[in-house]
């Protein structure tokens, strides 16, 4: 007795990969969860960031602080950053969202493919990502070796280098593979300063972003052992990152810095058979970071300190083929955190902060109807243990299983299911609960600008979605459709709120409510015309019954957004392609007095291969309009004034992002 | 109910308000504006204490709020000027007090933001930390300030201005210097020099200004930022014709100051650190330059002392709690010093204001624990000690206030 095939397409252990890597397109309509599969491929430039791969896809938003390298932070259907977890090869990078990862930390030429998803992720992936997961997948048969370097404006110089190699013997097969990327920028970009005086234009100028440098280095290396019995692997990624950090454009800093540095060590193994199979991972993340704000230029007065945190996590998941056309899947997951705070300035140590929890989660998956209907249920029983300096009040959260002072027990059901009309169209829907327990930061906060609040409850989220994609390949062309509608209500929503000149604090507030429309469009012509094309209609509303809230616009999520690349390719010799992004109908605040102009913007490549199996070449331009500054209502609140001002454009209000950005590329792959 | 209009842009009203203020559009200029106005030169300007007791259009040198020099207060304020805020965005709005009609959300403001009046007529709204905006209004055109220029490149961090001399003043707390301005048109005119006074971030804090007599008086907290406990504080006093420190008066740390409520020669400070229960309140001669013994302790009541408004026979003090989760409201019989409980808030509450006629204006902010989600203003008369009126609800809490 065997598992299905479809059974082996949502999990996301190292033999999967391996088996799905050349059907990686199919993977889309072999599951109930909105997927989302980007190749990391040679239709994205050289010079491409993880971000800029993530916001081709539909419902997919991010956010940059500004620059090349600089912070960048995902959100998937309206939902915060904090919500969405981030995972390297099924290993959590935030779980819980214990922080918001900045995806420019995560080396670019070290994935071949980014999964995201946006709904109804599978039980591997854990119960807390109620804003979805985004899954990076490193090579599952990487190519020899491959060296690419990109130098550009700003003093941009990114160096990355691959290798691989493979050992066969009779019973034994095993691979080991490394990626090294370095990168280091001076961030130094023109901005548009009108000095916050938005009836004085005298002062106008443009200035240049100061103490925006960047310099990294990543490290990620896998080995791994094949044999009959299974396979094991053992991964290790290295991070050193130094930066400035230069606060917002209005004030900038001279001499905020912050280094971080991270570890990431994982070892994996899955074995199958004839009763099914099982996957098993551990892992330590550990990150040091050195925040020196000895100015007190961005944070409330002198800050310098250490932060350490240590994540130590197992999971396994399980499927046992129980008959023919029915696989039950157990996953289980348990993972302790502590962090350690060290403030330099005063020489002092605070007692660290741990966190136990685990997760177990029992499903089945079905296929009725000669496989024509797949049918998934999933229940997510999580547990949270705070061993804090202090007690979280998780007595106040509703519908727990068990709860107590430090204790909270939880279970959350989900379910999905997909229906074949035909063997390339699929309709699917999906439908769960989700929580999110409120991370450290949030709890306690930073000492700095962030006041921690010990009675924060857990974000509640309820989540469907209904979708359709159709993949039409006729001769030499090939489209894929998709569209999806969602709708996702949050309750006991955790916002940053200021509460003082310099300081904020999470509260919960009584929710939210996001639903919208995806769709996505991707056409493949005569191996020559590659064009993808995603666009999002998003409607989401503020359930605060505060006056100035009510009803609102949630800040942060625009209201529309498109995103089309088209790329032309001869052969492998040339190709050029054109980016264009649409942004419109985003609040900066929570009141909705300040909105973002329409933004537009194009980005060009030329690339060319003058030798056959040679090195490319590539000239990048991003931005290539130079949109710099955006129109808005210079008084949102006087219905009178219609002037409008110029303002820099930014993602975050008051971080500008950069104007037009030269890059040339090398890249070769052996 | 607030209702944005199609576009996006909303004028806001508090429950229950009338008719906005009819706005007009007023040309924007930094030239120099005739507002014909009388000048003020050698005026006893009752200054600011950031926000906490207004200054009034008074131009004789007793206690009252009108330009006679007798006692009663023919020409008291009629309207309040204050900023609400969520800390995100900042509008300026009005009330009536005659009518206590609130319209909240007039014109948004840059950021940071505080009202202040000199006694000039004129309402100068300081806008801080990140942002270092000065604005300056002619009261009832809120559709556009008069004047708007930067002071600072986001650290500068203005805190109070004063008219004195015929000149404004203006206090950096991110910076080492006094800026000296003119009063109407926000032009340059020199900068005092107090960088001798700073104490470990070589900056002297100086938050508020007062003027007595044609002299300022700047009073620096001189915070240590790494412990944000006041290496001083001390008092300077300043020169106007030769814009230099000519003495300067130690006193106890992290002063807060007040205008003392019968004589214009002192100031009371609230001394002290925040959450640490080690301030006091005294007083400061500011002929002598003398600071005397405490007369009240805050570690006797468990909160720290911020607030104060004044008759001339009582006074109310707000503060807060150590860990900044309740905010009482204490009523202070002015002859003997003794308080007693006005009412407490369950939360951080920092903004309140006297209008001049005997009532504090206090500003609730938001209770994220009870709905619906209301905040506002309370009125508190000070020589009853007791609360009138009901809450008069605004559209986002009220964070600073001055009248005109």
């Amino acid at each position: 007795m065997t598992l299905p095939a479809w059974g082996a397409d949502d999990a996301p252990s190292e033999q999967v990969v391996v088996e799905a890597d050349t059907q990686h397109e199919g993977r889309e309509t072999e599951t109930s969860a909105a997927l989302t599969v980007i190749p990391l491929d040679g239709s994205l430039p050289i010079s491409g960031e993880v971000a800029d791969a993530l916001e081709t896809a539909a419902g997919v938003r991010i956010q940059r602080l500004g620059g090349l390298g600089g912070w960048s932070t995902v959100s998937i259907r309206g939902s915060s950053s904090r919500q969405v977890s981030v995972y390297l090869d099924g290993i959590p990078l935030n779980p819980d969202g214990a922080t918001a990862l900045n995806l420019s930390e995560l080396p670019t030429t070290a994935f071949e493919r980014i999964e995201v998803y946006r709904g109804n992720p599978p039980p591997q992936f854990g119960a807390a990502p109620m804003g979805g997961v985004v899954n990076l997948v490193t090579p599952a048969k990487p190519e020899a070796m491959g060296f690419s370097a990109t130098a550009g404006d700003h003093s941009t110089q990114r160096v990355g280098a691959f290798g691989a190699t493979t050992l066969e013997t009779k019973s034994l097969g095993i691979d080991a593979w490394t990626s090294v990327e370095a990168l280091s920028t001076e961030g130094d970009f023109s901005f548009f300063q009108d000095r916050s005086t938005v009836f004085n234009r005298f002062d106008d100028a443009f200035d240049v972003r100061q103490n925006n440098d960047k310099s990294q280095l990543n490290f990620l290396g896998r080995i791994r052992g094949r044999a009959d019995l299974g396979t094991l692997s053992l991964t290790q990624g290295l991070l050193q990152r130094d930066e400035g950090i230069p606060g917002p454009g209005a004030a900038q800093s001279i001499g905020s810095r912050l280094k971080t540095e991270r570890s990431f060590t994982a070892i994996s193994g899955d074995s199958n058979g004839p009763w099914g199979r099982t996957q098993l991972s551990g892992w330590r993340i550990q990150t040091d970071e050195l925040w020196d704000d000895r100015n007190g230029e961005v944070g409330v007065g002198q800050e310098w300190e250490e932060r350490n945190t240590r994540m130590l996590g197992a999971q396994s998941t399980t499927d046992v083929v129980l008959l023919p056309s029915v696989v039950s899947t157990l996953a289980a997951s348990a993972r302790h955190d502590r962090y350690d705070r060290m403030d330099l300035l005063t020489d002092t140590e605070e007692s660290p902060i741990t966190r136990t929890t685990w997760s177990a989660s029992p499903g089945v998956r079905a296929q009725l109807w000669k496989e024509r209907v797949q049918a998934d249920a999933t229940l997510f029983v999580q547990g949270l243990h705070n061993e804090v300096f202090g007690d979280a009040p998780f007595a106040d959260v509703l519908g727990a299983l068990s709860r107590s002072e430090t204790q909270l027990v939880t279970a959350k059901p989900r379910a999905g299911v997909l229906v074949r009309f035909a063997p390339n169209t699929v309709a699917k829907a999906s439908w769960g609960h989700y929580l999110r327990p409120p991370d450290f930061t949030e709890l306690f906060g930073n000492r700095g600008s962030v006041v921690g609040n010990p009675s924060l409850l857990p974000e509640s989220s309820q989540s469907t979605d209904l979708g359709l994609r159709t993949v039409l390949p006729w001769h030499r062309l090939k489209m894929v459709a998709d569209a999806a509608v969602f709708r996702a209500k949050t309750d006991n929503k955790i916002v940053f709120v200021q509460n003082s000149q310099r300081t904020v604090r999470p509260i919960n507030i009584k929710g939210s409510l996001v639903h919208g429309v995806e769709a996505a469009l991707t056409v493949e012509l005569f191996d020559v015309l590659n064009s993808r094309t995603s666009f999002s209609r998003t409607w989401s509303e503020d359930l605060s019954s505060a006056e100035a809230y009510k009803g609102n616009q949630l800040p942060g999520v625009p209201t529309m957004e498109v995103w089309q690349q088209t790329a032309l390719h001869w052969n492998e010799t040339a190709a050029i392609g054109h980016t264009f992004s649409f942004t419109d109908g985003e609040y900066w605040d929570r009141a909705n007095w300040n909105r973002a102009a329409p933004r537009h913007l194009h980005s060009a490549f030329a690339r060319i291969s003058p030798f056959s199996g040679g090195p490319e070449f590539e000239v990048e331009a991003r931005n290539l309009t130079n949109q710099m500054v955006q129109r808005v209502a210079r008084d949102p609140l006087n219905p009178r004034d219609d002037t409008m001002v110029l303002k820099s454009i930014d993602d975050f209000n008051g971080y500008p992002l950069p104007g037009r950005t030269w890059l040339v590329s090398l890249r070769w792959n052996a | 109910m607030a209702t944005p209009s199609p576009d996006g842009r909303g004028l806001f009203h508090s429950a229950g308000t009338r008719e906005p203020k009819d706005l007009m559009t007023a040309p924007i200029a930094i030239a120099a504006l005739s507002f014909g106005l009388a000048s003020l030169n050698g005026c006893d300007s009752k200054g600011s204490d950031t926000g906490n007791t207004p200054s009034l259009a008074d131009t004789d040198a007793d206690a009252d709020a009108d330009a006679d020099a007798d006692a009663d207060a023919d020409d008291a304020p009629t309207t309040m000027v204050f900023v609400s805020t969520d800390f995100e965005v900042y509008s300026l709005g009005t009330m009536d007090l005659a009518t206590e009609t609130l319209t909240d959300g007039i014109a948004a403001l840059p950021g940071d933001a505080s009202v202040q009046s000199v006694g000039n007529g004129l309402i100068y709204n300081l806008n801080r930390f990140g942002f270092d905006v000065l604005r300056i209004y002619e009261p009832g055109s809120w559709s556009a300030p008069a004047v708007e220029l930067s002071v600072g490149d986001g650290t500068a961090n203005p805190h109070d201005v004063v008219e004195c001399d015929g000149e404004l003043y203006m206090s950096l707390y991110g910076g080492t210097v006094i800026k000296v301005l003119h009063p109407q048109t926000g032009a340059l005119l020199g900068a005092v020099d107090v960088s001798e006074y700073a104490e470990g971030d070589d900056i002297a804090e100086i938050s508020a200004l007062f003027c007595r007599s044609g002299t300022v008086f700047a009073v620096a907290q001189q915070m240590n930022p790494t412990t944000w406990l006041s290496e001083g504080g001390t008092i300077l006093k300043v020169d106007t014709a030769s814009k230099s420190v000519t003495n300067a008066y130690p006193v106890s740390p992290n002063p807060r100051p007040k205008n003392h409520p019968t004589d214009p020669n002192q100031l009371l400070l609230f001394s002290g650190h925040y959450g640490t229960g080690d301030g006091a309140i005294t007083a400061f001669d500011l002929t002598t330059g003398e600071e005397s013994d405490p007369i009240a302790y805050d570690a006797d009541y468990g909160i720290t002392f911020s607030g104060f408004a004044a008759t001339e026979t009582h006074a109310v003090i707000m503060g807060t709690n150590y860990d900044y989760t309740a905010t009482r409201v204490l009523c202070v019989d002015l002859s003997t010093w003794t308080m007693t409980e006005g009412f407490s808030i369950d939360r951080y509450a920092g903004a309140m204001s006297h209008d001049g006629q005997g009532t504090a204006w206090i500003g609730i902010p938001t209770d994220y624990t009870v709905e619906p989600l209301v905040q506002g203003l309370q009125a508190f008369d000070i020589d009853s000690c007791s609360p009138r009126g009901s809450l008069i609800e605004s559209v986002l809490p009220i964070s600073s206030m001055t009248f005109y």
